[in-house]
């Protein structure tokens, strides 16, 4: 059925166009704000996602492709944004946590220094965490939409998680507890 | 299961409770209303790459001259059918002394100036847009304390409220220079802003600012040809909110110095 709709759309179909974007959008959003942890931003990358979907959809061969395709042109409107940031204004907005129910196995510290040890990567690195602990998506798909070669995507998975798995391990030395559970 | 993949299955954990929350409703219409507008690229079998981001300069094509022909046409063709029907004692568009006394008194030129009497209301409009990816980036150097950011340059705003008038929606661009002054020094903007549509364009006029606020001034081209958008934005976060009017004409021209003898 999508393969029809990315045909569709290709063709100049609009409605074909919307019923992609409803089915895709959440997601979209969702890893935009992981990557990005600023909801304004992820908004405008989304959105900026769509539009050049939209706009480059006729250039797009392989109409089974174009969820991997609508990733990559994702990634890159994060990286825009976050150059973008960078650019126009030096204050960093903080994404606002919302306090979770905890579920017993985590403590708000624990998700507090991963927060913190998330922020502290690279966006590149962000980008990959979320790619495959996120959408699950192997490493050589990756390496398809971040335009690296696979090794890259592999090491920068690697030094990625080891920093978060530091930044919990400092979490636990602190708490002195376990996996970090709270009495 | 190891420290690692307890390590992994934590991350995991965490990635899924932050990514709860659904794209907001207002974004997705805003995403589709500005996708409706926005002209699909076909690739041709030229060896241009088809990925090349549209110039806010003139768009090719005949439609906008045509367009721009056809209704000088039709001025025209009011124009000789009677000039008191387009002029009926209405007040002008935008403060300043206005009535029927005024207009009649120089009618030629008024009546080149202006489309006909059932399209000449100004129209309120709002919108709002948010800074959006940059295709072509400014550069920036620093010299004597002052960082100045120049060059060809200019970014795609995205959509965060539509602009309440049809005729202003499309594809948005900015431009800016930038001068920011170190040491608390005032950060001072040159700001200009396009916006395109299948129907013709809205082209800016740049504004100087040092503040997040502007009166912006675009002039109309294509099948706007003869109207004028004239706004307060204001810059609050990343976001130009847009308060203002599309009138017919020009904004008044610019007031001649006085003869003041120094």
């Amino acid at each position: 059925v999508q393969r029809d709709l990315v045909q569709a759309a290709q063709g100049g179909d609009h409605e074909a166009f919307e019923a992609l974007v409803v089915g895709v959008a959440d997601r979209l959003y969702a890893v935009a704000r992981l990557i990005l942890r600023d909801t304004d931003r992820a908004q405008d990358a989304v959105q900026e996602t769509l539009v050049r979907s939209w706009r480059e959809l006729p250039s797009l061969r392989d109409p089974d492709r174009f969820g991997a395709w609508l990733h990559r042109l994702l990634v890159n409107a994060c990286a825009d944004q976050g150059r973008r940031q960078r650019r126009w204004s030096a204050q960093v907005r903080v994404l606002h946590v919302e306090p979770h129910m905890d579920d017993g196995t985590r403590s708000v510290a624990d998700r507090d220094q991963l927060e913190r040890g998330f922020r502290r990567l690279k966006p590149e690195l962000r980008t990959v965490v979320v790619l495959h602990h996120y959408l699950d998506l192997p490493a050589s798909e990756i390496a398809e939409i971040m335009g690296t070669p696979e090794g890259t995507v592999r090491s920068r998975l690697h030094y990625a998680m080891e920093a978060l798995r530091a930044a919990l391990d400092a979490d636990e030395r602190a708490t002195g507890l376990p996996d970090g559970r709270t009495a | 299961m190891t420290d690692r993949d307890r390590g992994d299955e934590r991350v995991r954990a965490w990635l899924r409770e932050e990514s709860v929350g659904e794209i907001p409703d207002w974004l997705l219409d805003a995403t589709l209303e500005r996708t409706r507008v926005e002209r699909q690229r076909r690739p041709s079998g030229s060896s241009r790459s088809g990925h090349a981001v549209r110039s806010p300069g003139p768009r090719p094509g005949g439609r906008v001259q045509m367009l721009t022909v056809m209704r000088a046409a039709a001025i025209v063709a009011l124009v000789a059918v009677g000039a008191n029907l387009a002029f009926t004692g209405q007040p002008g568009p935008l403060g300043g002394p206005s009535g029927p006394s005024q207009l009649v008194a120089s009618p030629s030129a008024e009546l080149v100036a202006s489309p006909p009497a059932e399209t000449v209301a100004p129209s309120a409009f709002t919108g709002a847009i948010a800074f959006g990816s940059c295709p072509v980036e400014s550069t920036v150097e620093v010299e004597s304390g002052v960082l100045r950011r120049r060059g060809p340059h200019y970014c795609l705003p995205t959509v965060k409220v539509p602009f309440s008038d049809p005729r202003l929606q499309g594809t948005y661009y900015v431009w800016t220079t930038n001068d920011t002054y170190a040491g608390g020094g005032p950060e001072i903007w040159h700001t200009g802003f396009t916006i395109v549509n299948e129907e013709g364009a809205w082209r800016g006029v740049p504004q100087v600012t040092f503040g997040g606020y502007a009166t912006q001034v675009l002039v109309g081209d294509g099948a706007y040809a003869g109207l004028t958008a004239i706004a307060d934005v204001t810059l609050e976060g990343d976001t130009w909110s847009w308060d203002g009017w599309i009138i017919p004409g020009d904004v008044p021209p610019a007031p001649e110095p006085p003869d003041i003898a120094g």
